[in-house]
């Protein structure tokens, strides 16, 4: 015990001998860190200001934080050279440094290079709704190494950038109509002229769903217990599942005041009489 | 058959298709506006009101103000145009229908359809535009909007017309109170190269006047957008091209 407290004392006085001999380079230090991290926040305030003017906001922001980021690099650089530490020497120690650390941090790379080139590339930025790995949802965020969607039900997903930049990405929001497509089936005793009537009336009289291009309604199929109707049109893409929704639960109300049965799963069954073949 | 248009007071009742507005002075002198469509109700009380105005509304509002931001007017029957030929023609359509204020009508209080309110991509599903369709005029009691439109097609080859696409804002509105009717000025279309110039005219009609405009803050609220986005939203091209077909 008494042994810790020796030791404790000695690397004390040792501390407090090299903050005495060093104190200037200290000060320095603490003003040139204060210095660059002041300028390096404006800085990127006003680029971050004017960028969201001209450019996107995301990339707004990602220009504004590398320039700020910049100035720490800079700002701990200069605390080096305060401290006369030789950087040359570092350079070349941070070059073997970079290699054995590229090797081991191939993910890291790969995941900032594909948020590069999802920059570049701009297949979704934020807000867009998007499926992206089977995750649908809203983009909140494409930072360098990960891309952050909230999903539908309102859960963060994080997905690594590489793993964005090469799957298959669904962007809902950058063509100006979707399509809406129902397959509805109507008993076999309806009548297959007036539900299509029936349907095409209430699409006209949605007014989500678009003129042109025009509504379709045709017999898809004939199914088991029902004919399949398939039944089509477009809608302005923001407001797609909204007119989804409204027009199915009118079609059904519509249908049902026609008269025109939409059938339960149906089997006929043939039963044997005995000495009958 | 009598007007659309015009000044409404309480103790009225103002009535075209299945649309019916009212306005009911309560004892404290507080105006209740009820508009009844379709089975719907909108209903909203006018301080400092005592009287409305009907009139056609610029169409920028229905169905879903800030979605769209162009308008499209179908030719029917479609017009075919030899080569250095023109036409004059007057497209009537259905307006919407507008309330306002009779005294200081800065913000509409209501804007209605009388018909269900549609749209229209011009050009693919896409990249094409998004852009109000206005129906074709069809008697029925219903009010009407003429927009003339002169067609010359100055290639060297014939043309069929079947629409003309537009910005909203090429579009001013000009009515006449205890009338059904409203016109605009002209629009000019010029056909070249398989594309059509469309360029916004000067009213030249007689006799009726201009529409009451909200403010541009009215306008940025009802719209949903941005100060800045409405003031480009409102801000007139010159030439519109139409090259995603006609």
């Amino acid at each position: 015990m008494m042994s810790e407290w020796i030791i404790y004392l000695i690397s004390f006085e040792a501390v407090n001998e090299w903050y005495q001999a060093n104190s200037p380079k200290i000060f320095a230090s603490i003003v040139t860190l204060i210095f660059f991290l002041v300028f390096g926040y404006i800085l990127k305030q006003i680029t971050y200001r004017y960028g969201v003017r001209v450019i996107p906001k995301d990339i707004a922001r990602s220009i504004s934080n590398t320039i700020f980021y910049f100035f720490l690099i800079l700002a701990v650089f200069s605390i080096l050279n305060i401290f006369n530490i030789d950087l040359t020497g570092m350079l070349i120690a941070g070059g073997i440094a970079g290699i054995i650390l590229g090797f081991a941090s191939q993910t890291v790379v790969s995941n900032l290079l594909s948020g590069v080139f999802l920059y570049i590339d701009r297949p979704v930025k934020e807000g867009d709704p998007v499926e992206v790995e089977g995750v649908g949802g809203r983009i909140v965020d494409i930072g360098f190494l990960s891309t952050k969607i909230v999903s539908w039900d309102g859960v963060l997903h994080r997905l690594p950038n590489d793993k964005v930049f090469t799957s298959l990405i669904k962007n809902f929001s950058r063509t100006t109509a979707r399509r809406v497509e129902y397959r509805i089936g109507i008993s076999y005793r309806s009548d297959v002229k007036l539900a299509k009537e029936v349907i095409l009336k209430v699409i006209s009289e949605e007014p989500l769903a678009l003129i042109e291009p025009g509504p379709q309604v045709f017999v898809s199929e004939f199914g088991d217990s029902a004919i399949i109707l398939n039944v089509r049109f477009w809608a302005p893409t923001p407001k797609w599942f909204d007119a989804k929704m409204r027009v199915l639960e009118k079609i059904k109300y519509a249908l049902d005041e026609a008269g025109i049965e939409i059938p339960y799963p149906q089997r006929v069954v043939w039963l044997k009489e005995e000495g009958k073949s | 058959m009598k007007g659309v248009y015009g000044p409404f007071r309480p103790g009225s009742e103002w009535a075209m298709g299945d649309c019916k507005i009212f306005l009911i002075e309560d004892r404290r002198g507080n105006v209740r506006y009820v508009r009844e469509c379709g089975g719907g109700r909108f209903e909203r009380i006018l301080r400092g009101v005592q009287s409305v105005i009907v009139h056609p509304s610029p169409p920028l509002y229905l169905p879903i103000p800030g979605l769209f931001s162009h308008i499209y007017i179908p030719i029917s029957p479609s017009i075919y145009l030899h080569p250095g030929e023109s036409i004059e023609l007057m497209a009537d359509v259905i307006p919407d229908i507008a309330v306002s204020p009779e005294k200081g009508g800065l913000r509409y209080i209501d804007i209605f359809a009388v018909s269900t309110p549609k749209m229209a991509v011009y050009g693919g599903s896409a990249d094409g535009i998004l852009a109000r369709y206005l129906y074709k005029y069809s008697g029925g009691g219903y009010p009407r909007l003429s927009i003339p439109i002169e067609i010359v097609n100055e290639d060297d080859e014939a043309v069929t017309i079947s629409k003309v696409v537009l910005p909203v804002t090429y579009l001013d509105i000009y009515y006449k109170p205890g009338d059904n009717y409203s016109e605009t000025n002209k629009i000019y279309v010029r056909v070249n190269a398989g594309v059509a110039e469309v360029t916004k005219g000067e009213y030249r009609g007689d006799g009726l006047e201009p529409i009451p405009k909200e403010t541009t803050e009215s306008l940025t609220s009802r719209l949903g957008l941005e100060l800045a986005s409405v003031k480009k939203f409102l801000t007139v091209e010159d030439v519109f091209l139409m090259d995603r077909g006609l």
